[in-house]
Parts: C-alpha cells; sequence; structure tokens
C-alpha cells in the first residue's frame, strides 16, 4: 500500500497529531472557507492553510504534478466562469470594466471568482495536509475511534488493502490485451470506444465480484461479527496536543462567525 | 440463506463494499495514468460503471459505499486530497442503481435476463443524473467555484453527467449479462 499512497513520514508536530483532529482541521477549514465570500478573510484562509503545509513539512517538489493542476485548472475556472455568466456572478448593478460582444468583465465578476477559488483551494490544501501526513494503516483505526461501527472501519481497511493487488491486476490485463493486439485509444467513434474498455475492465471485475463470497465465506469462518467489538493492531490516541488543537479551532470557528455576523457580511471590492 | 431486509448488513455485503471499493479506486487510479492519450472526452471514466454494477447485484448500500470510499481512496492516491461533494455523488451512483432491483422486484437469477438489462439502462442514466446533480448542485449551493445556476450546469454538470451516464448506459447491461453467466456455471446461489 506504502508505494501507492502519497504518505510522506516527517517529524513534524503536524503528524503527531490524531488522525482525527486532523479531520477535524479539514472540517473546520471547509466550515470557515464557506462562511465567508470576503477575498481579504479568505486569503488569510488560504495562507494559514499554506502555513500548515509548510509547518508539516510536506515537500512541493514530489508533489508538483498536485500543485500544477490545483493552480491551473483554478486559473482556467475563473476565465470560464467569467465567460459563462456575463458578470461571473449574478450581482445587481456590476461595475463593469468593459464589454465585448456579449462578455462583459465586472469587478464583482473577478472578485466573487477569485473567493471561489480560494475557498476550493483552502480545502484542498489541508484535505492534501490530512492524507500526506497520516499513516494510511491509521485510517480504519481511526474510523473506529469516531464511534464509526466496527463493520464500517473494517471496511475501509479491506478496502485500502485490495486496492494495490487491483492495481496490479491491471496493468497485467492490460499487458495480457495488448500482447493479444489490443491497442489502447483504437476504436472509431464514442460508444465503440467505451466498448473497447470493456476487455480492460470486465477481467479484473469478474474477478473481484466472484471472489466476494469467498472473501465472505472466509470472514465468517473467523467469526467475524460474532462479537460487536474488535481490536485493531494500530491504535489511536487524543492527547494533550489534539485537545488543545481542538479548542483552537473551536475557538476559531466561533470568532470566524462573530466576524461573518458583525464586520464582513458579503463580498468585498477595492472600489466603492 | 437469511432473510435480507434492506437495512442489514451481512458479511457478503461488508465483503462486497470492501472489494468493490478497492476495484473502483484502483481502476479511476490506473485509467488516470492510462486514458490522457484519449482524452478527448473531459473525463473519461470508464470505471463508473463499478458502484452502479455493485449496487445492482448488491444493493444500495454496497452500491453508495462503493463508489463513496472508492473515489476517496483514489482522489486520495492521484492527487492526495478529496472533495466530499462528489464522493457523495459517486456514492449515488450506486445507491441509485441499487434501488432498481428493489422496486422492479428482480430476483439475482434474472440479473441477465432482458427485463433486468432494460432497467438497468435507465437507471444507468437516472443515477448519473442524481449523482452528478447533487454534486455539480451541492457545489453551488455551498459556492465551490461557481455561482450562478448556468455556472455549475455547462460547467459541472453537463460534461460529468454525459459521460457518467454514457459509459453507465453502455457497460452497465454488458457487466450484467457477464455476471449472469459467470453466476450461472457456479453451484451456489447467492
Amino acid at each position: 500500500m506504502q508505494p501507492y499512497f502519497k504518505y510522506f513520514p516527517r517529524n513534524s508536530f503536524v503528524h503527531k497529531l490524531d488522525p482525527r483532529t486532523k479531520l477535524f482541521l479539514l472540517i473546520t477549514y471547509i466550515f470557515l472557507a464557506i462562511l465567508f465570500t470576503d477575498v481579504r478573510i479568505l486569503m488569510l484562509i488560504l495562507i494559514s492553510a499554506i502555513i500548515i503545509y509548510l509547518a508539516a513539512k510536506l515537500p512541493f517538489k514530489e508533489n508538483i504534478g498536485t500543485w500544477k493542476f490545483l493552480v491551473f485548472s483554478m486559473i482556467f475556472l475563473m476565465v470560464i466562469l467569467n465567460l459563462i455568466s456575463p458578470y461571473g456572478a449574478k450581482v445587481e448593478n456590476p461595475h463593469v470594466i468593459f464589454r465585448f460582444l456579449i462578455f462583459a468583465l465586472s469587478w464583482e465578476g473577478i472578485f466573487l471568482s477569485l473567493a471561489a477559488v480560494l475557498r476550493f483551494l483552502s480545502g484542498a490544501i489541508i484535505s492534501m495536509v490530512f492524507i500526506m501526513s497520516t499513516d494510511p494503516s491509521l485510517f480504519a483505526p481511526a474510523a473506529a475511534g469516531l464511534k464509526i461501527p466496527d463493520k464500517g472501519a473494517f471496511v475501509f481497511d479491506l478496502a485500502l488493502r485490495w486496492v494495490p493487488s487491483y492495481v496490479d491486476d491491471l496493468f497485467k490485463t492490460i499487458n495480457a490485451q495488448m500482447a493479444r493486439g489490443y491497442k489502447i485509444g483504437s476504436g472509431k467513434g464514442i460508444i465503440s470506444k467505451i466498448i473497447m474498455a470493456v476487455p480492460l475492465v470486465l477481467p479484473v471485475t469478474m474477478k473481484g465480484i466472484l471472489s466476494v463470497h469467498d472473501v465472505s465465506d472466509a470472514m465468517e469462518l473467523r467469526g467475524f461479527g460474532y462479537k460487536k467489538c474488535r481490536t485493531w493492531y494500530r491504535e489511536v490516541k487524543m492527547t494533550k496536543k489534539d485537545y488543545f488543537a481542538i479548542l483552537l479551532m473551536i475557538i476559531t470557528v466561533i470568532l470566524g462567525y462573530w466576524l461573518k455576523i458583525n464586520m464582513f457580511p458579503s463580498y468585498w471590492l477595492p472600489i466603492s | 440463506m437469511e432473510e435480507k431486509s434492506l437495512f442489514s448488513v451481512t458479511t457478503t455485503d461488508i465483503a462486497a463494499m470492501g472489494i468493490g471499493s478497492a476495484l473502483y479506486a484502483a481502476l479511476n487510479i490506473v485509467f488516470n495514468i492510462f486514458y490522457i492519450p484519449l482524452a478527448q472526452l473531459v473525463t473519461l471514466r470508464p470505471s463508473v460503471v463499478i458502484p452502479m454494477f455493485f449496487g445492482f447485484v448488491f444493493g444500495p448500500w454496497v452500491g453508495f459505499v462503493t463508489g463513496f470510499v472508492g473515489n476517496t481512496i483514489s482522489d486520495a492516491i492521484s492527487w492526495g486530497g478529496f472533495w466530499w461533494t462528489w464522493d457523495v455523488g459517486n456514492g449515488l451512483l450506486g445507491l441509485v442503481c441499487g434501488l432498481a432491483p428493489i422496486f422492479f422486484a428482480i430476483k439475482d437469477e434474472e440479473l441477465g435476463s432482458n427485463k433486468s438489462l432494460v432497467i438497468s439502462i435507465i437507471f444507468a442514466v437516472l443515477s448519473a443524473a442524481v449523482g452528478m446533480g447533487f454534486a455539480s448542485y451541492m457545489d453551488l449551493a455551498l459556492g465551490y467555484g461557481v455561482y450562478t445556476f448556468e455556472q455549475a450546469t455547462t460547467w459541472l454538470f453537463l460534461p460529468s453527467f454525459v459521460t457518467d451516464a454514457v459509459f453507465g448506459a453502455v457497460l452497465l447491461p454488458v457487466f450484467l449479462k457477464a455476471y449472469a453467466s459467470a453466476m450461472a456455471g457456479r453451484a451456489r446461489a447467492g
């Protein structure tokens, strides 16, 4: 599993936090980002997300693909948003900068699309921190620690364990079909292109779905589900740091809510 | 075999959820690498058939978990993060398809019959509409990148709905037929 997952083991305080705390951090960020439309506050949220990313000592270089994807898709999104809707967003009496045929660029359009992009980016960066700083083998115990029923947590464990073997199976199938003259990307028209995916996907899927009954037999023979509770090899534990971090997050959320109500209720423009 | 109610989760369901999620994740990961040369369609994902298929065969909950967990894992592996509205949307693909055999009382032995194949095509399109609709308009409601209905429809909903619906409608009957003939050769039922 390890070579597949983007997990970067480091010695940082973010890595030492409980996975549940990091999940809570993600929820906090998603909530705060939804709350505000003001670009200044969203910029602060994004900068704090990047600081957490840096504090976790996560690399930029090994991860350059994801960052490129994020930045380019965000720039693309901003342009598209301003193109599709005449003013980028529906507002009354927009401050139009210029018009061209049916397209019009307005300050509102620019700043609202910027807000949307910042909101998306901050959530995406924290979800990266969550995934990249957490040992994959801790996900299932953490799910169990969240009082998710053991059966649910076990599904996650089972899925994570199977992924690498199915990836291997798929590559084997692709190579085997190519040895028989299968050409990736051949086929004319959409329907025949879709049908061309069948020889790649079907064998692995059938192998998997037919093994479901064997796996469930094996689990039942070992007494799965006989007892309500189950123990995990790896355990997660909340420490003082976690409680402190959670307290900090709760204070931030309350403060954010207060700011939203009293100081930054709507979007912000550099001109008046 | 014990009587199965809509809300009970059997060991078979657990195994199906685990294997389905792993398959969906693995297919997404591999096609992210492999299908770039023919990416004329924006998101060419033949793998959307997996949650639909597992939902159809094993029931709505298995379908939902397959889509949800599978998409979360593949996102986490492919780009190191995840996005919850689209995870739930992918889960709904499986959930809606899982309702079909319940509404139309399709038994396990009849999965390959003509009636079931026709229903599967309809439900593949329906589930793509529900799942991708949820994800797109949830993004709109929460303001993730889009603000107006037209933006959400043209930029998020239509591309994802059309590709998922076409892939599902073409591949789901093929998979069901193959599964039915594979199961017919095995001695055990269910």
